[in-house]
């Protein structure tokens, strides 16, 4: 039975490479879930999308880097939350 | 009394993530530094995973097709082999009349240069409306210059250009407008990239234009680029709205030739 730390591990990896292969609504969608159980992973993916495609012109702001650090923000809030709420109960 | 301390907790930081967080971030930051250092290696380094994806997508799309209504798939095959034959009757048509006009006039259309280039990426895997092609400098590709697909149909101009690949934009992008014609009359409009490989354009309430109409682009001469497929008279504006369906669907792109833009 595999732990939940290597699972969100495994998914993480699995978010930084999708870029690659999946459409992009795809990549956003795994790197929301990886992002749960590691919200780096989401900048990450932002950060990945922007360095493959990416060029003055097509956006104003590498958008997928912004996204990436607020879904990141959103997540660490989160765990937060939620740890705090486990706790307090 | 024994002391009591409390480590006060940070928001932003938890040690269990940091190794892996930190490697994750890494990661990212590093692709984004190797594409502005190097962006050859960047490529270079990309390259095979791209074309992977671009492959299993293709596969993708053709085992999802097998499902699709088998009455509709025949159906659609038939307008298909249809519309195909009657093109080809326009066409040698329009051949013969070159040939004549060659004659009479006695000159022919110079080829113009162009440079075939296969497509890495492309939307949907490019959230961008872009594709990320293998012609690069090497190829004499510059920026600005103008890409092509099937058909000799333009869909976008080079950004940006490394050694090996070059990325483009399509003119469906959302942040890309482009003067065209459209209609017989050749009304004179913006195209406003709508994404996804649509466009918009604005045109005066009185303009005389039907579903179906042609949109030109300049090229050699004029090239059409797509057709109108939807109207939206608001009442209450002055101007209605012309949403265009490309002639080239930039999700199947697979081929490209980029043409330099002194030759347009």
């Amino acid at each position: 039975m595999i732990s939940g730390k290597k699972f969100g591990q495994v998914i993480s990896i699995f978010a930084l490479i999708a870029p690659f292969f999946f459409p992009w609504k795809y990549v956003v969608l795994f790197a929301v879930v990886a992002s749960v159980w590691n919200p780096p992973v989401a900048l990450a993916v932002g950060l990945l999308f922007d360095a493959i495609y990416f060029v003055h012109g097509a956006s104003i702001i590498p958008v997928e880097s912004v996204w990436g650090f607020v879904i990141m923000l959103i997540s660490l809030l989160m765990r937060r939350l939620a740890r705090t709420y486990l706790f307090v109960s | 009394m024994k002391k009591q301390s409390y480590r006060r907790r940070s928001l932003f930081v938890d040690m269990r993530l940091m190794s892996f967080g930190v490697a994750t971030i890494a990661v990212g930051v590093f692709m984004v530094l190797l594409r502005v250092v190097m962006p050859g290696v960047f490529i270079a380094v990309i390259s095979p995973m791209l074309r992977t994806g671009t492959a299993l997508s293709a596969s993708v799309d053709t085992l999802t097709g097998s499902f699709a209504n088998i009455n509709d798939v025949v159906r659609e095959r038939d307008a298909l082999i249809s519309k195909n034959n009657k093109l080809l009757i326009r066409n040698r048509a329009l051949f013969a009349r070159v040939q004549d006009l060659t004659k009479l006039v006695g000159i022919s259309s110079l080829k113009v240069p162009g440079v075939v280039a296969n497509v890495l990426a492309r939307p949907p895997e490019s959230p961008y409306d872009t594709l990320v092609t293998d012609a690069g400098s090497a190829d004499f590709v510059s920026v600005g210059d103008r890409v092509l697909a099937d058909g000799g149909v333009p869909i976008g101009t080079v950004s940006s250009v490394s050694k090996h690949s070059s990325r483009v934009i399509l003119f469906s992008s959302p942040e890309a407008t482009t003067t065209a014609w459209i209609g017989s009359e050749r009304t004179p409009i913006v195209l406003e990239g709508a994404g996804a490989g649509a466009f918009t354009a604005e045109l005066p309430r009185q303009a005389s234009t039907t579903i179906g109409d042609t949109v030109f682009v300049p090229g050699y001469g004029i090239q059409p680029i797509g057709t109108v497929g939807y109207i939206d008279k608001d009442k209450t504006a002055v101007v209605i709205t012309l949403l265009i369906r490309p002639s080239v669907n930039p999700f199947t792109v697979t081929m490209v030739e980029i043409v330099p833009k002194k030759s347009i």
